[in-house]
């Protein structure tokens, strides 16, 4: 080629030359670009990590649905699984630090809409799903049954706020409706206990999830209403996956619980989701061990108040009784001032009476020196000459005593001296 | 008669005794009723520790409580 540009020569710039140079550089290059010689065979990291920008750039995160087979929940917190349905599978990872979002582990079996996004993992040269969140396949017609479920309710006023009783404050017997096997049982027990340990617990027991789940709930419930001796009714589970919560969902525990004759509690142990058993509860509660604490006060709390109460009836009572003493004394002094008064009211009528008495006496004309005759031995007053002398004798009334005496002008009956 | 009953009663009795114009015969009744609802519910408190029992519906509609193992 060279030649060929020395042959059409010449010191002027040579057109063809330059496109020969080049068309000789880009040939060399092709020749030299890795993979395409034996020569230039590709690395494999460079292979896997250009399939890994082509994939990862090219498909955006989507919800994919399938079959959950070969769930492994490695020690390090992530998940592996494969996502297959009739002709193809995907292998998925969840790491640890997505997987704390759902609350239980799918299992196998189990359709499961996935989201994520594809990756390439270039050590294993895999290609992987990596999935950021999961539910249950049928979640959507789940959340659509519930909103279903929750009308009626709501229609039949069951979720109305004013219908909500307040816990009693001094429960005595609270029951327990719950698996007798479950975690939430065994913390109720231990909570309630810890602060009252003289509540009584009843456990009612019901299946809290699977088959028959609901069924036995409203049994339970319809037994503790026929028995009718609880103060507080807790109902719930340990936590669980939203599917597992179902039975919580359901209508007919929903009406039974409303139709509970104490006030109730739900626990049902799903901090994310409300179940439609937590909205007609008088009282929803994020835990079991909240719902206890919810349900029983504290003991020690409890008996300073029953001691700060018999003070308060005690000291009511004295105060009471001090003033009736109070009053009894005012009204025993008032009396007896009374009495005086009278009394003395008395002595000066009596007095008067006794002076106008005097006054009258004949007493007193005897006092002023006259004399008065009666008949012997406290006869009748001899007022006359005449009967003076018919009595012959006589007393002589004085001043200080008496004196016998005798008529001088009258024959002496006696014949004897006067 | 519960507990919750007596705490409340003797609340009521406690505000009944503070308040003015109670006559004594009707304190001295309160007190009465105070001393023995506050003997109850102290009673209630002291309890030894109660029992854990799991309801159990006869077929007969009785109910019986069970000692409770979980």
């Amino acid at each position: 080629m060279s030649g060929g540009s020395r042959r059409r020569g010449g010191e002027a710039p040579d057109l063809f030359a330059s496109l020969d140079a080049t068309a000789a550089r880009v040939a060399s290059r092709v020749a030299a670009a890795p993979g395409a010689t034996p020569e230039t065979a590709a690395s494999v990291t460079s292979v896997a990590r250009s399939a890994k920008e082509l994939l990862e750039g090219a498909i955006l995160p989507l919800w994919v649905r399938g079959e959950v087979t070969d769930f492994k929940a490695h020690r390090n917190g992530h998940w592996y699984f494969c996502l297959r349905d009739d002709s193809s599978q995907l292998r998925c990872v969840v790491w640890s630090r997505d997987n704390v979002r759902v609350a239980v582990p799918p299992t196998d079996g189990v359709q499961i809409n996935a989201r994520g996004h594809l990756t390439v993992y270039t050590a294993r040269g895999d290609m992987q799903f990596t999935v950021s969140s999961l539910q249950p396949a049928g979640e959507g017609e789940r959340r659509a049954a519930v909103e279903r479920t929750l009308r009626l309710l709501r229609d039949d006023g069951l979720l109305a706020l004013e219908r909500k009783r307040p816990l009693p404050r001094f429960p005595r017997r609270i029951a327990v409706v719950t698996s007798p096997d479950g975690a939430a049982v065994r913390d109720i027990i231990a909570v309630a206990r810890r602060r009252a340990p003289s509540v009584e617990i009843i456990v009612v027991a019901a299946r809290v999830q699977g088959e028959g789940a609901p069924e036995t709930l409203c049994e339970a419930l319809a037994s503790l209403a026929r028995w009718g001796a609880a103060d507080v009714v807790i109902i719930g589970r340990g936590g669980g996956g939203r599917e597992d919560l179902h039975a919580f969902d359901d209508e007919r525990v929903a009406r039974a619980l409303a139709a509970c004759h104490a006030p109730t509690i739900s626990a049902v142990g799903h901090e994310v989701d409300v179940s439609v058993c937590d909205l007609v509860a008088d009282l929803r509660a994020a835990t079991p061990s909240a719902a206890a604490e919810a349900a029983v006060g504290v003991e020690a709390e409890l008996r300073e108040r029953l001691a700060v109460l018999g003070d308060l009836v005690r000291d009511g009572a004295l105060r009471r009784m001090r003033t009736a003493r109070g009053a009894l004394s005012d009204a025993a002094r008032a009396t007896r001032t009374a009495a005086v008064r009278v009394h003395e009211r008395r002595e000066a009528r009596v007095q008067a009476a006794a002076g106008r008495l005097h006054a009258l006496s004949p007493l007193a004309t005897l006092g002023r020196g006259y004399a008065v005759a009666r008949e012997r031995d406290g006869g009748r007053v001899l007022a006359t000459a005449a009967e003076v002398r018919a009595a012959g004798r006589f007393d002589l009334v004085l001043r200080d005593g008496l004196v016998r005496a005798r008529t001088d002008d009258a024959p002496d009956e006696t014949g004897g001296t006067a | 008669m519960t507990f919750e009953d007596d705490v409340e009663r003797l609340e009521a009795i406690a505000a009944e005794l503070d308040s003015d114009g109670v006559s004594l015969e009707r304190a001295l009744v309160l007190f009465e009723e105070g001393v023995e609802r506050l003997r109850r519910a102290s009673a209630a408190l002291t309890r030894a520790e109660a029992r854990v029992t799991q309801l159990v519906e006869q077929a007969d509609g009785t109910f019986e409580l069970r000692p409770f193992r979980g």
